[in-house]
């Protein structure tokens, strides 16, 4: 508080570590004498007085079977008091951090009340015993939501609640209390909510968060737990508090807040079952006590929480962290169900109702839904049809042929096939396919591998093709012949892109063809050095080969951080176009070793070079519906921000050109690209393709409108 | 949009009038720590007198 208003107002702040409220009983004179001095050295006091409302609830409760009229009522409980002045029957309760004095019923009657309403759906018998286990809360943001729970249904003899936070604005979209809590400890928070509906409730404060030091304590001092309910954000505090759980064999229940996903672990039951259920067990777990950072949180993070299991919102926020939102989201509604779902699993457990671990979903949204749902985006589905022998052969026999000069040997094709597959394809598709036919080599484009809804110019299929052409030719020649490539040799067939004979002219090999092996797409991060002074030049020289084309580089740091942003834009509007979306994330991406085994094709995760928060951001962004989500929020822009770190380091960023965009002229600027590649490689330069802004504009016309 | 990213390249790179096709990130970096994985080159190839896969 400022000090002017602190000298006008004449208040203190109030204790904000105290949470218990002091009790007095009048009918004892020592306690009375104590009350009568705090009334008459705390004028500010507010007292409150409906013991008499009490005490009619009491002798309800006491006569269930009798039909109570109002009269009969205040006659029963002025009778119950049998003479004694009410003001000094039960309790008074003094609430220091609010200085409240509240007149309610002594504990048993008070606690009679207050669970009446729970019968029988909790039995006295039950209720009573319940009131002798013991539960322990480690997070109080969540859990705030399970131990009020717990307090109102009274199920707890002691409740121990440890959390190190202190309440922030920002918390009370979940957490119930008021501004005047703002700065107090969350574990002070909670304690105070549950002392203000139940002064008798033991509550047992550990408001410096759960400690190596404080661990056992937490778990055994005053008797064992008989429940650990854990809700904290620490790694190491999960793993910590599961393994002396285990050791102690206190079973622990976890809510999640995201589907209602809660998690059973009954190590009183099964001593021997592994903590998280296993999820963890390929972990050191002796790591997670020293993960402070977020690459260092996600190993364990991961598989506690799935990935793939999340909720679709959940998944679009988490892409959005640091990005447009500061931390991932938590509602009201879930914390609450959350609440509710820990409170009866813990009355079930400690009735012996429940004897099962595991892990269970309770998501409203599944459960609860419109019978037909919103019309839903369309999905993205494969339409053709692979190319087969069959087909290339049909294909083959329309060609019209004159003799070839000489006859490609099948050793020779084979030679040249092997260069050619070396060459680069979109999303590593290898959409080639030839053909020795009549001693030519036709080459054929596998339209179901290579083509792609959003290149209407057919763009990628040239340059898969021609990449391949010009690996075929540098081999042809270092075999000591050269070839007369044909393209599209017929009219309106696109499959058959080429149909190459060799010639019977002497050719030298070119030193490129030894760099066929060497070349890959590499996205490692570089050390930003500058390019040597000669590097345009011999990239020019590479491209300028290949009639019409050249090649246009730029170094300049301002320059290249410019064109970060423009082609991390394109990458970002691909991955939310649902056509590209599909083509990167399902058609390919590989996922596993599985998956990468039995194609032998496509995008593996090692490739990608990614660090692991951006793995599981890319593993996440899988999820269609979630970046549906962010192309109505303009968001993902996680994925320019992954652009842009990869040109800080960078020292060049090169362009092939052409004089035209005939398919000739493709299919030959294609063959420049192979060049420059193989020329880079050369040069000792990793080269990653990152051509996304030029998509043609045609394609434009029918993704999202805003693009 | 598109059209946009695709004219500011076009003028970064100084190549109006031109057909822009491919672009490359340069780097002097260490190798890869994985390559790109390849199907058997028998995938690719039909040899003439090769009967044709069932």
């Amino acid at each position: 508080m400022n000090n002017w208003l602190e000298a006008l107002s004449g208040a203190s702040a109030a204790d904000p570590e105290c949470f218990r409220p002091v009790i007095y009983r009048p009918s004892d004179p020592i306690d009375r004498a104590k009350l009568e001095d705090l009334l008459r050295h705390n004028r500010c006091i507010t007292r409150h007085d409906q013991l008499h409302a009490q005490l009619r609830e009491l002798v309800k409760a006491l006569q269930p079977a009798v039909k109570w009229d109002h009269a009969m009522l205040d006659e029963a409980a002025m009778a119950h008091l049998n003479g004694q002045d009410l003001s000094l029957y039960g309790a008074w309760v003094h609430y220091p951090w609010s200085n409240r004095l509240v007149h309610v019923l002594d504990e048993l009657e008070f606690a009679m009340v207050r669970t009446d309403r729970n019968r029988n759906k909790i039995t006295r018998e039950e209720q009573a015993v319940l009131n002798t286990k013991r539960v322990g809360v480690i997070g109080l943001s969540v859990d705030q939501s399970v131990s009020l729970a717990l307090a109102m249904e009274r199920s707890f003899g002691e409740l121990r609640i440890a959390d190190f936070d202190t309440l922030d604005l920002s918390n009370l979209n979940r957490i119930r209390s008021g501004v005047h809590h703002l700065g107090v400890n969350k574990v002070v928070n909670t304690a105070r909510e549950i002392a203000e509906m139940d002064p008798y409730l033991k509550v047992t404060a550990f408001t410096e968060g759960i400690t190596d030091s404080n661990l056992e304590a937490f778990l055994t001092e005053g008797g064992k737990l008989d429940l650990l309910i854990e809700e904290c954000d620490s790694v190491a505090v999960k793993i910590k508090a599961r393994l002396a759980a285990k050791a102690h064999r206190i079973p622990v229940v976890m809510d999640t807040s995201d589907r209602g996903l809660i998690d059973v672990e009954r190590f009183d039951l099964e001593p021997e079952r592994p903590i998280l259920h296993g999820l963890v067990n390929h972990l050191d777990l002796n790591l997670a006590a020293k993960a402070r950072t977020n690459e260092e949180k996600l190993p364990f993070v991961v598989p506690i929480i799935g990935l793939d299991t999340m909720s679709t919102r959940m998944k679009a926020s988490m892409l959005e962290i640091e990005s447009t939102v500061g931390t991932w989201p938590q509602l009201a509604s879930s914390v609450v169900l959350g609440g509710a779902l820990v409170a009866e699993i813990h009355r079930r457990i400690a009735l012996g109702q429940f004897s099962s671990s595991g892990r269970w979903y309770v998501d409203p949204e599944d459960l609860i839904s419109d019978t037909f749902s919103p019309e839903a985006r369309a999905a993205v589905t494969e339409t053709s049809t692979p190319l087969n022998c069959s087909t290339m052969r049909a294909i083959a026999s329309r060609l019209q042929f004159t003799a070839a000069p000489r006859e490609i040997t099948s050793v020779e094709a084979q030679a040249m096939v092997e260069a050619a597959i070396m060459a680069p394809s979109a999303g590593n598709l290898q959409p080639w396919r030839f053909l020795l036919s009549d001693g030519r080599l036709l080459a054929f484009h596998d339209g179901s591998l290579g083509d792609s809804a959003l290149d209407a110019g057919r763009l990628i299929p040239s340059i898969d093709m021609g990449t391949a052409l010009e690996n075929i030719r540098l081999r042809a020649a270092s075999l000591g012949f050269g070839i007369e490539v044909q393209p599209y040799p017929i009219a309106g067939v696109n499959s058959l892109v080429a149909s190459i004979v060799a010639t019977n002219t002497a050719t030298t090999p070119d030193p490129l063809a030894d760099c066929i092996p060497l070349r890959c797409t590499n996205r490692r991060k570089g050390d930003a050095r500058s390019m040597d002074p000669g590097a345009l030049a011999e990239l020019r020289v590479a491209a300028n080969a290949v009639m019409g084309c050249d090649a246009h580089l730029i170094t300049d740091r301002d320059a290249l951080m410019r064109m970060a942003e423009v082609i991390g834009e394109a990458e970002r509007i691909r991955v939310l176009n649902p056509i590209g979306h599909y083509e990167l994330f399902e058609k390919e991406m590989r996922w596993s070793d599985a998956e990468l085994n039995a194609n032998h094709d496509g995008l593996d995760m090692p490739s990608m070079e990614l660090k692991l928060t951006e793995e599981v951001g890319f593993r996440v962004a899988r999820d269609r519906k979630a970046m549906d989500l962010l192309a109505d929020w303009d968001g993902a822009r996680g994925f320019m921000k992954m652009t842009r770190d990869n040109f800080r380091s960078a020292s060049g960023l090169v362009l092939v050109s052409a004089a035209g965009s005939n398919s000739a002229d493709l299919l030959n600027a294609g063959r420049a690209v192979q060049r420059v590649w193989l020329r880079a490689t050369a040069m000792g330069l990793a080269a990653h393709p990152c051509s996304a802004p030029l998509a043609r504009a045609s394609c434009a016309i029918w993704w999202w409108p805003w693009i | 949009m598109l059209l946009q990213l695709f004219s500011e390249t076009q003028r970064a790179f100084g190549t109006e009038g031109r057909e822009p096709i491919f672009l490359l990130r340069l780097s002097y970096a260490e190798q890869p720590t994985a390559r790109s994985v390849r199907r058997p080159l028998s995938t690719f190839l039909q040899l003439d007198q090769q009967p044709i896969p069932a």
